[in-house]
């Protein structure tokens, strides 16, 4: 295949790229950011930043470095080698992330770790994904002060392709950070590799808690993979113009990325755009307003501009059902940022998600994987071999009938793209096989996906040591 | 607003478009195309082409001179001199052509004048179209000799659009030339400017029957608009591969754009690939898939090397209601073709269409609205004024501020993108208010648009030299 030949689809010109960077330099300059972890103002002290009470100003000259010193793109290694990714060259897919309720033919309720267990299955069967983990679905039954060592030994058990997580905090990084050292057989290949990343979002506007502050310090001082990824609302928590969201969204994306790189020179950081528009009428966030798509677009562009790896979110939608607005909304987020993002683009929710990220959906999983197929066909772009131009079976057969049954045909029918889930039958086949629509499709390549699940092997001593750690870790909490 | 700083998705490079159009000349030169339709074949004749039996032989050099010949936009009017379009240089959106079906509330039948009559008022109150008319669903309770007739008659009834028809042959053609001039108030019933245009297919592979030919040698004499659309299916009615069905399609394509200009130098052309996949399965027709885009795309590359306007089918799909599906195929379809036209795009079945060309209903057609009003919104792009960045807020506002009841919030918020119909609730309202889904809204705001319909007015004149026609036409053939 020869891929696409031209994708740069740019929705701002480099004038405008400028001025966005100087836009966000005046801010971190002149306002500053807010840090609310002693340690990490400390950092910044040391490395040059001013730090004025609780707040800490970057100037121009270290933003700029740490630009230069975070990395194009990176290696990250899961525990099963072959399913190494690189950021910031490959195609990465992985599911939805960090949603309370999950809806199925029950209708809404909240997630519980069998849910979890489910759709991590679930992500380990799409083969459109190659990143995983996350919160697929919050588990409100697990307790929350071992939820991350309880999910982290699941991920670990149940796949083995690379993981992403969720921010924890400085104290329980470090545990799943330990874990991933288990898993890899020790500290020494992690640092140089990285096999955790995760988002941290700063409280919009202009602010890292003390969650989000502990996290990026503990992973940059062990060099993990960070995704700095603010999600504003425009109008509401950043100004009512996808420009100015677009400056804010800058402005703490370069703080996160100055932060981690103070902490610890070259950590592998990701520009993750994740900011939205805003339903004005009930003040809701919204995902699926074309404006929040022409200002992501912008940021794709600006994470270019930086050479940084940059992430989109895929497949959004504000629909409560695997519905027409939903296939619409999640077509027009994924197409058009992956085609201003251009080659190597990363894509976060790509599978699973409904209603403005507060829920999955099991069935929403399979048909995204089918749109994800879609996306991969169309990005490979068309065979441009010789034989692919059929000429000779254009000159043979002329003006009469005879494709359908020409040696040509049979011999490359099979490379022919064909759907999963959609349905492709005339009306009449359609209408005689009982009218299944698609979502009854997609829970029945559910069950099959499920069905056929089979945990890969993971090494018998690792799965000790892990249950080991799980153990000690529990039995510390109950002192 | 700013407008996109580049919009160039290129599916192959220039060597590929070349050697595609390199093989459309020898497959043009050597094995020909087959006309069914003497006199058209004369003029070919005529004009140096080899004709041997029913089959024409173009050389490149009269291929390329047919390029060279068609314009690369033209003005294209309607009885509405407001509603004037530029086809080749501004986005234009139609609606669906060409279903025998319809689908409402009662199921799926075959489609009737009254369907046809609202769908013509639906899409003059659609704001995102600024062309209309076709077989917008096949009136199957029409006769099918005075059809046309009927159906140009309620077009210029029911709406002032600029308008598209159907390829009826070389009598019918001249038919509703003749119409279109008395709804215009032209001199002489001579229409003397584009503002009628229709498709038309070739047989792939190959072939264009006596029906298109004659449209072609009718609309060509005229001057009005000929849309070039072969509809070949990858592994059945051309190639397996996608490329190759790509070099069939666009060989079909030059030898209907050198026909039109070796009868009319200079008629105004549309290159309009349709070609689709096959479900392998079951050999039917399908719309959906990603290959037939990629085809498509390439297509629409060599139409800006030929410079010669472009049309794409926009929100097609083969499901069957209102689903995911029927959304995430029309989307890709849509926007990946549209971003490779770039600026002057012409969308054909922008909206309407499900069920691979066979069924319309009025809740796709408010729904795909939608659709179309995204890409717009897309289109515009980014406003980029010193206002718009905010940065002076930015700065006031701090780390604590508010921006939801900022002065700026308020005097900007109107001007953010809200959807007609999409649903924008949190779960909780919409579960209050009914758990109302898509396509129960979609046909909310169908009745709604149908309520409001207006027609737009019709000089009195005209409408009585065209009820006289339809009344002379009716005799002669009774």
């Amino acid at each position: 295949m020869g891929g696409l030949y031209d994708i740069g689809l740019k929705c701002v010109s480099e004038e405008e790229l400028g001025r966005i960077h100087a836009a966000s330099i005046r801010i971190l300059e002149n306002k500053g950011i807010v840090v609310h972890h002693d340690e990490v103002r400390e950092i910044a002290k040391k490395k040059g930043a001013k730090v004025d009470d609780k707040v800490v100003y970057f100037p121009k000259s270290l933003v700029e470095k740490a630009v230069e010193t975070a990395p194009e793109y990176f290696e990250f290694q899961s525990r099963n080698k072959e399913k190494n990714i690189i950021i910031g060259k490959d195609l990465v897919l992985s599911p939805v992330h960090g949603v309370p309720f999950i809806i199925d033919e029950n209708g809404r309720r909240q997630g519980t770790l069998e849910d979890y267990l489910m759709l991590i299955k679930l992500s380990h069967q799409l083969k459109s994904l190659n990143l995983t983990g996350g919160i697929v679905i919050e588990p409100y039954d697990v307790d929350r002060n071992i939820r991350h060592v309880e999910l982290m030994h699941h991920l670990f058990r149940l796949t083995d392709k690379p993981l992403l997580f969720v921010a924890v905090g400085e104290e329980k990084s470090k545990d799943i950070i330990e874990m991933t050292s288990i898993v890899l057989g020790g500290k020494e290949d992690l640092l140089k590799r990285p096999a955790l990343i995760l988002s941290v979002n700063p409280v919009s506007p202009l602010k890292w808690d003390n969650v989000c502050a502990g996290t990026i310090l503990e992973f940059s001082k062990n060099r993990q993979a960070l995704v700095l990824a603010p999600g504003i609302f425009m109008g509401i928590t950043g100004p009512i113009t996808p420009m100015g969201t677009c400056v804010l969204q800058n402005a703490e994306i370069l703080s996160g990325i100055t932060l981690a790189q103070m902490i610890n020179e070259g950590t592998p950081v990701v520009y993750g755009a994740a900011s939205g528009a805003s339903n004005m009428k009930s003040a809701n966030i919204i995902l699926g307003s074309p404006e929040s798509i022409l200002m992501n677009m912008a940021a794709m562009q600006m994470a270019k501009f930086y050479k940084i790896p940059s992430r989109i979110q895929a497949t959004l939608t504000d629909a409560k059902a695997v519905d027409w607005q939903a296939g619409v909304e999640g077509s027009f987020s994924t197409l058009l940022l992956v085609l201003a993002h251009g080659e190597g683009a990363y894509l976060s929710q790509a599978v699973g998600q409904l209603d403005s990220y507060l829920a999955s959906s099991a069935e929403k999983f399979v048909v995204d994987d089918e749109i994800c197929s879609r996306l991969i066909r169309i990005l490979n772009g068309l065979d441009t071999s010789e034989e692919s131009y059929a000429m000779e079976t254009i000159m043979e057969i002329g003006h009469e009938a005879g494709y359908l049954t020409d040696d040509h045909t049979f011999n490359h029918f099979k490379e022919r793209w064909q759907p999963m889930v959609s349905d492709w039958d005339t009306y009449e086949d359609w209408e005689r096989k009982g009218k299944v629509d698609l979502v009854q499709r997609a829970r029945k390549r559910v069950k099959e996906l499920l069905d056929s699940y089979i945990p890969p092997e993971l090494d018998q001593q690792v799965e000790k040591d892990l249950s080991k750690y799980v153990e000690r870790f529990k039995k510390s909490l109950k002192k | 607003m700013n407008g996109f700083h580049k919009i160039a998705l290129e599916c192959v490079s220039d060597e590929v478009l070349n050697k595609i159009h390199e093989a459309s000349i020898r497959i043009l030169e050597n094995r020909g195309i087959v006309v069914h339709h003497s006199e058209l074949r004369e003029i070919a004749k005529k004009k140096g082409a080899k004709v041997e039996n029913e089959i024409v032989f173009f050389s490149r050099s009269k291929i390329e001179n047919a390029i060279e010949t068609t314009p690369t936009h033209f003005d294209f009017h309607s009885r509405n001199k407001n509603r004037k379009i530029t086809i080749g240089k501004e986005l234009v959106l139609s609606p669906t052509h060409g279903h025998p079906f319809i689908i409402d509330e009662k199921g799926r039948r075959p489609g009737t004048l009254r369907d046809y009559i609202n769908l013509v008022k639906l899409t003059h109150q659609l704001d995102s179209l600024k062309l209309t008319g076709g077989i917008l669903v096949e009136p199957s309770d029409v006769h099918k000799d005075i059809r046309h007739v009927e159906l140009m008659f309620n077009l210029f009834k029911h709406t002032d659009k600029p308008l598209i028809f159907v390829a009826t042959g070389q009598k019918g053609s001249e038919d509703i030339i003749e119409m279109s001039a008395i709804a215009l108030g032209c001199d002489d019933t001579k229409l003397n400017i584009p503002a009628i245009t229709l498709t038309v297919n070739p047989i792939s592979p190959l072939r264009w029957d006596e029906r298109m030919s004659g449209t072609i040698v009718a609309f060509a004499r005229n001057r009005q608009p000929l849309q070039i659309a072969p509809a070949a299916m990858i592994g059945a009615t051309g190639p397996i591969t996608p490329l190759g069905t790509c070099v069939l399609q666009n060989t079909e394509i030059l030898s209907g754009i050198t026909l039109a200009q070796m009868i009319n130098e200079g008629t105004p052309m549309v290159i309009a690939p349709c070609s689709a996949a096959c479900y392998m399965k079951t050999a039917n027709f399908v719309v959906g898939s990603p290959e037939a885009i990629l085809m498509n795309l390439a297509q629409v590359q060599l139409a800006r090397q030929y410079k010669i306007p472009c049309r794409i089918q926009g929100t097609i799909t083969d499901a069957k209601s209102l689903n995911y599906q029927g959304g995430y195929e029309g989307s890709f379809s849509l926007l990946l073709q549209v971003l490779a036209i770039g600026k002057g795009a012409y969308v054909s079945q922008a909206v309407g269409s499900f069920d691979s060309y066979m069924t319309v209903s009025a809740e796709k057609f408010v729904a795909d609205d939608e659709i179309c009003k995204r890409l717009i919104c897309i289109l515009e792009g980014l406003e980029v004024s010193e206002e718009n960045y905010a940065l002076d807020t930015i700065m006031e506002i701090g780390h604590d501020g508010s921006y939801l009841t900022h002065q700026d919030t308020f005097d900007h918020f109107r001007e953010r993108w809200v959807p007609p119909i999409a649903d924008w609730d949190s779960y909780e309202e919409w579960e209050r208010k009914g758990c109302i889904d898509y396509a129960e809204r979609a046909r909310k705001k169908a009745t709604e648009l149908l309520a409001n319909y207006v027609a737009p007015e019709l000089d009195k004149a005209v409408e009585k030299n065209l009820v006289k026609y339809v009344q002379d036409f009716k005799n002669k053939l009774s």
